[in-house]
Protein backbone atom coordinates (compact mmCIF):
# COMPACT_ATOMS: atom_id res chain seq x y z
CA UNK A 1 0.00 0.00 0.00
CA UNK A 2 3.03 2.61 1.51
CA UNK A 3 4.52 1.36 -1.91
CA UNK A 4 1.64 2.27 -4.23
CA UNK A 5 1.83 5.89 -2.42
CA UNK A 6 5.76 6.09 -3.47
CA UNK A 7 4.86 4.86 -7.27
CA UNK A 8 1.77 8.20 -6.72
CA UNK A 9 4.28 10.29 -5.60
CA UNK A 10 6.71 9.55 -8.49
CA UNK A 11 3.98 9.72 -10.94
CA UNK A 12 3.46 13.50 -9.81
CA UNK A 13 6.51 14.41 -9.78
CA UNK A 14 7.05 13.23 -13.43
CA UNK A 15 3.79 14.84 -14.82
CA UNK A 16 5.25 18.21 -13.28
CA UNK A 17 8.16 17.60 -15.33
CA UNK A 18 6.62 17.00 -18.27
CA UNK A 19 4.46 20.49 -17.29
CA UNK A 20 7.47 21.96 -16.95
CA UNK A 21 8.56 21.26 -20.07
CA UNK A 22 5.81 22.62 -21.61
CA UNK A 23 5.50 25.98 -19.92
CA UNK A 24 7.80 29.01 -19.37
CA UNK A 25 7.69 28.86 -15.56
CA UNK A 26 9.97 26.26 -14.00
CA UNK A 27 9.03 25.10 -10.28
CA UNK A 28 9.24 21.38 -9.06
CA UNK A 29 10.47 20.32 -11.96
CA UNK A 30 13.84 19.13 -11.45
CA UNK A 31 15.59 21.69 -13.98
CA UNK A 32 18.37 22.92 -11.04
CA UNK A 33 20.60 25.38 -12.77
CA UNK A 34 19.49 25.07 -16.27
CA UNK A 35 19.53 28.81 -16.43
CA UNK A 36 21.93 31.15 -15.65
CA UNK A 37 19.86 34.95 -15.08
CA UNK A 38 21.44 38.03 -14.29
CA UNK A 39 18.74 40.34 -12.35
CA UNK A 40 19.04 44.29 -11.60
CA UNK A 41 15.79 45.56 -9.95
CA UNK A 42 14.61 49.00 -9.44
CA UNK A 43 12.29 49.78 -7.71
CA UNK A 44 10.39 53.09 -7.22
CA UNK A 45 7.83 53.76 -4.10
CA UNK A 46 5.90 57.37 -4.26
CA UNK A 47 8.50 58.66 -5.95
CA UNK A 48 11.33 57.25 -4.49
CA UNK A 49 13.75 54.29 -5.72
CA UNK A 50 15.33 51.47 -3.65
CA UNK A 51 18.85 50.75 -3.59
CA UNK A 52 19.48 47.75 -5.93
CA UNK A 53 20.47 45.59 -2.68
CA UNK A 54 17.30 46.68 -0.85
CA UNK A 55 14.99 46.41 -4.20
CA UNK A 56 16.45 42.51 -4.55
CA UNK A 57 15.88 41.71 -0.93
CA UNK A 58 12.10 43.19 -0.92
CA UNK A 59 11.19 39.72 -2.56
CA UNK A 60 13.36 37.67 -1.65
CA UNK A 61 15.45 37.84 -4.54
CA UNK A 62 19.42 37.38 -5.18
CA UNK A 63 21.02 38.90 -8.27
CA UNK A 64 21.55 35.83 -9.88
CA UNK A 65 18.46 33.30 -10.76
CA UNK A 66 18.94 30.03 -11.71
CA UNK A 67 15.52 28.57 -12.71
CA UNK A 68 13.47 30.46 -15.12
CA UNK A 69 12.91 34.24 -15.71
CA UNK A 70 8.76 33.47 -15.63
CA UNK A 71 9.64 32.50 -12.09
CA UNK A 72 10.75 35.48 -11.15
CA UNK A 73 7.94 37.54 -12.84
CA UNK A 74 5.46 35.64 -11.03
CA UNK A 75 7.34 36.13 -7.40
CA UNK A 76 7.23 39.99 -8.22
CA UNK A 77 3.77 39.95 -9.46
CA UNK A 78 2.66 37.81 -6.43
CA UNK A 79 4.30 40.06 -3.95
CA UNK A 80 2.98 43.26 -5.00
CA UNK A 81 -0.49 41.96 -4.91
CA UNK A 82 -0.10 40.39 -1.21
CA UNK A 83 2.54 42.00 0.95
CA UNK A 84 3.12 45.06 -1.21
CA UNK A 85 0.08 45.96 -2.25
CA UNK A 86 -0.19 48.83 0.13
CA UNK A 87 3.19 50.37 -1.58
CA UNK A 88 2.09 50.76 -5.07
CA UNK A 89 5.36 50.16 -6.24
CA UNK A 90 6.73 50.73 -9.66
CA UNK A 91 9.19 47.74 -10.69
CA UNK A 92 11.46 47.51 -13.73
CA UNK A 93 13.83 44.68 -14.06
CA UNK A 94 16.86 44.07 -16.24
CA UNK A 95 17.82 40.83 -16.78
CA UNK A 96 20.11 38.70 -18.99
CA UNK A 97 19.57 35.05 -19.61
CA UNK A 98 22.97 32.84 -19.91
CA UNK A 99 24.88 35.60 -22.21
CA UNK A 100 22.29 36.70 -24.58
CA UNK A 101 20.85 40.35 -24.51
CA UNK A 102 19.57 42.81 -21.86
CA UNK A 103 15.90 42.59 -21.71
CA UNK A 104 13.74 44.99 -19.64
CA UNK A 105 10.25 43.73 -17.77
CA UNK A 106 8.16 45.98 -15.93
CA UNK A 107 5.44 46.00 -13.53
CA UNK A 108 3.34 48.81 -12.33
CA UNK A 109 0.13 48.56 -10.32
CA UNK B 1 14.45 -3.51 41.45
CA UNK B 2 14.64 -5.27 38.91
CA UNK B 3 10.86 -5.42 38.47
CA UNK B 4 10.61 -1.90 38.22
CA UNK B 5 13.24 -2.17 35.70
CA UNK B 6 11.29 -5.18 33.61
CA UNK B 7 8.03 -2.92 33.99
CA UNK B 8 10.01 -0.36 32.40
CA UNK B 9 11.30 -1.79 29.86
CA UNK B 10 7.68 -3.06 29.43
CA UNK B 11 6.32 0.02 28.67
CA UNK B 12 5.25 1.13 25.12
CA UNK B 13 7.75 4.22 24.99
CA UNK B 14 10.65 2.08 25.68
CA UNK B 15 9.74 -0.91 23.13
CA UNK B 16 9.66 2.35 20.50
CA UNK B 17 12.86 3.05 21.07
CA UNK B 18 15.67 0.67 19.07
CA UNK B 19 19.74 0.47 19.04
CA UNK B 20 20.57 3.12 16.58
CA UNK B 21 23.57 0.90 15.37
CA UNK B 22 21.18 -1.76 15.01
CA UNK B 23 19.59 -2.35 11.48
CA UNK B 24 17.02 -4.85 12.71
CA UNK B 25 13.63 -4.32 14.64
CA UNK B 26 12.39 -1.84 11.66
CA UNK B 27 10.08 -2.35 8.28
CA UNK B 28 13.07 -0.71 5.44
CA UNK B 29 15.80 -2.90 4.81
CA UNK B 30 19.31 -2.42 6.56
CA UNK B 31 20.94 -0.32 3.57
CA UNK B 32 17.25 2.14 3.18
CA UNK B 33 17.40 2.61 6.89
CA UNK B 34 21.37 3.25 7.40
CA UNK B 35 21.01 5.59 4.82
CA UNK B 36 17.82 7.25 6.21
CA UNK B 37 19.78 7.70 9.59
CA UNK B 38 23.10 9.25 7.88
CA UNK B 39 20.98 12.08 6.18
CA UNK B 40 18.83 12.51 9.21
CA UNK B 41 22.11 13.15 11.31
CA UNK B 42 23.52 15.45 8.46
CA UNK B 43 20.19 17.51 8.14
CA UNK B 44 20.84 17.28 11.84
CA UNK B 45 23.90 18.75 12.62
CA UNK B 46 23.92 20.63 9.73
CA UNK B 47 20.57 23.10 10.65
CA UNK B 48 19.48 22.21 6.70
CA UNK B 49 16.14 23.28 7.64
CA UNK B 50 14.13 25.70 4.75
CA UNK B 51 11.63 27.09 6.83
CA UNK B 52 10.39 30.36 6.32
CA UNK B 53 6.53 31.95 5.24
CA UNK B 54 7.67 34.51 2.33
CA UNK B 55 5.52 34.80 -1.01
CA UNK B 56 4.20 30.88 -0.38
CA UNK B 57 2.87 28.86 -3.53
CA UNK B 58 0.10 27.81 -1.34
CA UNK B 59 -1.47 31.45 -0.59
CA UNK B 60 -3.89 29.94 2.30
CA UNK B 61 -0.12 29.48 4.14
CA UNK B 62 -0.44 33.38 4.60
CA UNK B 63 -3.26 33.51 6.58
CA UNK B 64 -2.90 30.39 9.29
CA UNK B 65 -0.96 31.47 12.09
CA UNK B 66 2.23 33.64 12.17
CA UNK B 67 5.48 33.12 10.03
CA UNK B 68 7.31 32.38 13.47
CA UNK B 69 4.99 29.77 13.82
CA UNK B 70 5.15 28.12 10.90
CA UNK B 71 8.56 27.95 11.03
CA UNK B 72 8.85 26.40 14.66
CA UNK B 73 5.96 23.67 14.04
CA UNK B 74 8.08 22.61 10.97
CA UNK B 75 11.69 22.68 12.69
CA UNK B 76 10.21 20.99 15.59
CA UNK B 77 8.54 18.36 13.18
CA UNK B 78 11.71 17.62 11.32
CA UNK B 79 13.78 17.49 14.78
CA UNK B 80 11.40 14.91 16.21
CA UNK B 81 11.71 13.00 12.47
CA UNK B 82 15.40 12.63 13.30
CA UNK B 83 14.80 11.39 16.36
CA UNK B 84 12.40 8.81 15.15
CA UNK B 85 14.68 7.85 12.44
CA UNK B 86 17.96 7.96 14.42
CA UNK B 87 16.60 5.60 17.75
CA UNK B 88 13.25 4.22 17.61
CA UNK B 89 11.81 1.54 15.15
CA UNK B 90 9.28 3.48 13.77
CA UNK B 91 11.96 5.38 11.15
CA UNK B 92 9.57 5.55 8.14
CA UNK B 93 7.29 7.47 10.64
CA UNK B 94 10.35 9.61 11.25
CA UNK B 95 11.07 9.87 7.15
CA UNK B 96 7.70 11.11 6.53
CA UNK B 97 7.71 13.54 8.85
CA UNK B 98 11.03 15.40 8.04
CA UNK B 99 10.26 15.25 3.97
CA UNK B 100 7.14 16.59 4.72
CA UNK B 101 8.12 19.66 7.00
CA UNK B 102 10.72 19.90 3.92
CA UNK B 103 7.98 19.91 1.42
CA UNK B 104 6.02 22.68 3.37
CA UNK B 105 8.50 24.39 4.13
CA UNK B 106 9.33 24.79 0.32
CA UNK B 107 6.20 25.47 -0.24
CA UNK B 108 5.63 28.29 1.92
CA UNK B 109 8.49 30.18 0.17
CA UNK B 110 8.37 30.74 -2.97
CA UNK B 111 12.05 32.21 -3.39
CA UNK B 112 13.64 29.49 -0.97
CA UNK B 113 12.79 26.98 -4.23
CA UNK B 114 15.65 24.90 -4.22
CA UNK B 115 16.36 21.36 -6.11
CA UNK B 116 19.29 20.87 -2.85
CA UNK B 117 16.32 20.81 -0.57
CA UNK B 118 13.61 19.60 -2.77
CA UNK B 119 15.61 16.31 -3.69
CA UNK B 120 16.34 15.59 0.44
CA UNK B 121 12.83 16.26 0.93
CA UNK B 122 11.13 13.65 -1.75
CA UNK B 123 14.07 10.91 -0.76
CA UNK B 124 13.11 10.68 2.63
CA UNK B 125 9.38 10.23 1.61
CA UNK B 126 10.47 7.82 -0.76
CA UNK B 127 12.10 6.00 2.48
CA UNK B 128 8.69 6.45 4.37
CA UNK B 129 7.21 4.71 1.44
CA UNK B 130 9.72 1.66 0.90
CA UNK B 131 9.52 -1.61 2.96
CA UNK B 132 11.42 -4.93 2.90
CA UNK B 133 9.23 -5.55 -0.07
CA UNK B 134 9.80 -2.98 -2.27
CA UNK B 135 13.60 -2.91 -1.35
CA UNK B 136 15.18 0.22 -2.99
CA UNK B 137 13.33 0.42 -6.04
CA UNK B 138 11.38 3.80 -4.92
CA UNK B 139 14.80 5.49 -4.20
CA UNK B 140 16.42 4.18 -7.71
CA UNK B 141 13.07 5.38 -9.68
CA UNK B 142 13.55 8.76 -7.69
CA UNK B 143 16.88 9.32 -8.88
CA UNK B 144 15.92 8.48 -12.56
CA UNK B 145 13.37 10.42 -12.44
CA UNK B 146 15.63 13.22 -11.14
CA UNK B 147 18.59 12.42 -13.83
CA UNK B 148 16.01 12.23 -16.96
CA UNK B 149 13.82 15.26 -15.84
CA UNK B 150 17.30 17.49 -15.26
CA UNK B 151 18.55 15.97 -18.78
CA UNK B 152 15.53 16.88 -20.81
CA UNK B 153 15.45 20.42 -19.01
CA UNK B 154 18.65 21.45 -20.50
CA UNK B 155 18.18 19.14 -24.30
CA UNK B 156 15.54 21.51 -25.05
CA UNK B 157 17.58 24.70 -24.18
CA UNK B 158 19.84 25.77 -27.34
CA UNK B 159 22.29 27.46 -24.76
CA UNK B 160 23.27 24.23 -23.73
CA UNK B 161 24.54 23.16 -27.08
CA UNK B 162 25.89 26.11 -28.35
CA UNK B 163 27.87 26.98 -25.12
CA UNK B 164 26.27 30.19 -24.33
CA UNK B 165 24.90 28.44 -20.36
CA UNK B 166 28.44 26.89 -19.67
CA UNK B 167 30.44 30.25 -20.05
CA UNK B 168 27.47 32.51 -18.29
CA UNK B 169 27.37 29.59 -15.53
CA UNK B 170 31.36 28.82 -15.03
CA UNK B 171 32.94 32.86 -15.56
CA UNK B 172 30.09 35.06 -15.34
CA UNK B 173 28.57 33.45 -11.92
CA UNK B 174 31.35 31.70 -10.02
CA UNK B 175 34.52 33.41 -12.02
CA UNK B 176 36.29 29.71 -12.07
CA UNK B 177 40.03 30.47 -13.31
CA UNK B 178 40.19 26.81 -13.99
CA UNK B 179 37.64 26.86 -16.49
CA UNK B 180 39.20 30.19 -18.02
CA UNK B 181 42.63 28.76 -18.60
CA UNK B 182 41.08 25.84 -19.83
CA UNK B 183 38.93 27.56 -22.34
CA UNK B 184 41.49 29.92 -23.58
CA UNK B 185 43.94 26.71 -24.09
CA UNK B 186 40.68 25.35 -26.41
CA UNK B 187 39.70 26.56 -29.98
CA UNK B 188 36.60 29.26 -29.00
CA UNK B 189 33.44 27.58 -27.48
CA UNK B 190 35.07 24.18 -27.64
CA UNK B 191 35.22 23.39 -23.70
CA UNK B 192 31.56 24.95 -23.17
CA UNK B 193 30.03 23.16 -25.72
CA UNK B 194 31.80 19.96 -24.86
CA UNK B 195 30.37 20.32 -21.35
CA UNK B 196 27.23 21.42 -22.04
CA UNK B 197 26.60 18.40 -24.35
CA UNK B 198 28.50 15.75 -22.10
CA UNK B 199 26.40 17.00 -18.67
CA UNK B 200 23.19 16.42 -21.21
CA UNK B 201 24.56 12.80 -21.88
CA UNK B 202 25.54 12.05 -18.74
CA UNK B 203 22.23 12.89 -16.96
CA UNK B 204 20.19 11.36 -19.41
CA UNK B 205 22.66 8.16 -19.30
CA UNK B 206 22.16 8.06 -15.78
CA UNK B 207 18.99 8.38 -15.43
CA UNK B 208 18.21 5.48 -18.44
CA UNK B 209 20.67 3.41 -15.85
CA UNK B 210 18.77 3.81 -12.89
CA UNK B 211 15.25 3.39 -14.58
CA UNK B 212 16.09 -0.06 -16.18
CA UNK B 213 18.03 -1.08 -12.74
CA UNK B 214 20.13 -3.44 -14.33
CA UNK B 215 23.52 -1.43 -14.32
CA UNK B 216 22.93 0.19 -10.91
CA UNK B 217 26.94 -0.01 -9.92
CA UNK B 218 27.90 1.44 -13.34
CA UNK B 219 25.34 4.48 -12.13
CA UNK B 220 26.46 4.88 -9.23
CA UNK B 221 30.10 4.85 -10.57
CA UNK B 222 29.36 7.61 -12.91
CA UNK B 223 26.94 9.21 -10.51
CA UNK B 224 29.43 9.63 -8.06
CA UNK B 225 32.09 11.05 -10.88
CA UNK B 226 30.17 13.20 -12.51
CA UNK B 227 28.95 15.02 -9.08
CA UNK B 228 32.43 14.65 -7.62
CA UNK B 229 33.91 16.58 -10.17
CA UNK B 230 32.00 19.34 -10.19
CA UNK B 231 31.44 19.98 -6.09
CA UNK B 232 35.67 19.61 -6.22
CA UNK B 233 35.90 22.23 -9.38
CA UNK B 234 33.28 24.65 -7.42
CA UNK B 235 34.17 24.09 -4.28
CA UNK B 236 30.49 23.64 -3.33
CA UNK B 237 28.39 20.98 -2.42
CA UNK B 238 25.05 22.95 -2.85
CA UNK B 239 23.54 22.62 0.96
CA UNK B 240 22.41 18.84 1.40
CA UNK B 241 22.15 18.04 -1.97
CA UNK B 242 25.51 16.23 -2.79
CA UNK B 243 25.14 14.18 0.95
CA UNK B 244 21.35 13.38 -0.27
CA UNK B 245 22.79 12.22 -3.53
CA UNK B 246 25.66 9.96 -2.01
CA UNK B 247 23.45 8.75 0.59
CA UNK B 248 20.87 7.73 -1.60
CA UNK B 249 23.64 5.82 -3.93
CA UNK B 250 24.39 4.11 -0.51
CA UNK B 251 20.77 2.91 -0.42
CA UNK B 252 21.48 1.14 -3.68
CA UNK B 253 23.71 -0.66 -2.36
CA UNK B 254 22.69 -4.17 -0.55
CA UNK B 255 23.82 -4.63 2.96
CA UNK B 256 25.48 -8.12 3.22
CA UNK B 257 22.88 -10.11 5.71
CA UNK B 258 25.62 -11.95 6.71
CA UNK B 259 29.22 -10.98 7.44
CA UNK B 260 31.31 -12.19 4.61
CA UNK B 261 34.55 -10.24 4.33
CA UNK B 262 34.17 -9.99 0.63
CA UNK B 263 30.57 -8.61 0.62
CA UNK B 264 30.66 -6.89 4.42
CA UNK B 265 34.14 -4.75 3.78
CA UNK B 266 33.98 -3.27 0.45
CA UNK B 267 30.03 -2.09 1.44
CA UNK B 268 31.42 -1.42 4.85
CA UNK B 269 33.78 0.87 2.89
CA UNK B 270 31.16 2.55 0.96
CA UNK B 271 29.51 3.57 3.59
CA UNK B 272 32.32 5.01 5.44
CA UNK B 273 33.61 7.07 2.36
CA UNK B 274 30.06 8.22 1.62
CA UNK B 275 29.68 9.00 5.35
CA UNK B 276 32.49 10.94 5.39
CA UNK B 277 32.04 12.95 1.89
CA UNK B 278 28.89 14.24 3.41
CA UNK B 279 29.74 14.94 7.02
CA UNK B 280 30.24 18.26 8.34
CA UNK B 281 34.09 18.45 8.80
CA UNK B 282 36.44 20.89 7.81
CA UNK B 283 35.90 22.11 4.22
CA UNK B 284 39.29 21.04 3.74
CA UNK B 285 38.92 17.41 4.83
CA UNK B 286 35.41 17.19 3.15
CA UNK B 287 36.36 17.80 -0.39
CA UNK B 288 39.85 15.58 0.41
CA UNK B 289 37.19 13.12 0.91
CA UNK B 290 34.98 13.88 -1.91
CA UNK B 291 38.12 13.52 -4.30
CA UNK B 292 38.97 10.04 -3.02
CA UNK B 293 35.63 9.13 -3.83
CA UNK B 294 35.06 10.47 -6.87
CA UNK B 295 38.30 8.75 -7.98
CA UNK B 296 37.97 5.42 -6.85
CA UNK B 297 34.23 6.08 -8.29
CA UNK B 298 34.79 3.59 -11.10
CA UNK B 299 36.65 1.05 -8.53
CA UNK B 300 32.88 0.81 -6.78
CA UNK B 301 31.40 -0.95 -9.98
CA UNK B 302 33.72 -3.48 -9.57
CA UNK B 303 33.54 -4.42 -6.29
CA UNK B 304 31.60 -7.64 -4.71
CA UNK B 305 28.96 -6.08 -3.57
CA UNK B 306 25.20 -7.01 -4.60
CA UNK B 307 23.40 -3.93 -6.21
CA UNK B 308 19.81 -3.91 -4.76
CA UNK B 309 18.09 -5.15 -7.71
CA UNK B 310 14.16 -5.92 -8.12
CA UNK B 311 12.36 -6.52 -4.51
CA UNK B 312 12.46 -10.31 -2.66
CA UNK B 313 9.79 -11.01 -1.39
CA UNK B 314 9.69 -11.52 2.42
CA UNK B 315 8.68 -15.01 2.41
CA UNK B 316 11.33 -16.28 -0.72
CA UNK B 317 13.75 -14.04 2.01
CA UNK B 318 13.17 -16.30 4.95
CA UNK B 319 13.46 -19.39 2.90
CA UNK B 320 16.90 -18.30 1.66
Amino acid sequence: MLGAVGYGFLTVQALLVAHGLLTPANHFVWGPHTTQIRLEMRVGIDGASLSRTEAARRCGLDSWEAHAIENVFQLIEQYERTHGADESATITLRYLRNRGDWWVWRFAD
Amino acid sequence: MGLALRGLAAHPLCRLTRNPLSTRGTALPPELLISAQCLALFILLHGEQPFRLFIPYVTFLDHIGTPWGLQATLRLVSIIGCALVLGTSAPRLGCLMIGSSFLLGLLSCRPCLSVAHTYPACVFLMFACSSRFTGAALVRVQLALLYIGGSAHKALDPDWWNGQYFDAFMIDRHGSALYGFLAAQLPDGLLSIALGVATIAIQLLLGVLFLRGTSVATGIALGLAFHGVMVLWLRNSFGPFYAALTFSFAALVRWPAEIELGRFLPATLFFLAVLLAGWPLGQSTKFATVAVLTVLAPVLARTPVRYASPPVPPTQERRV
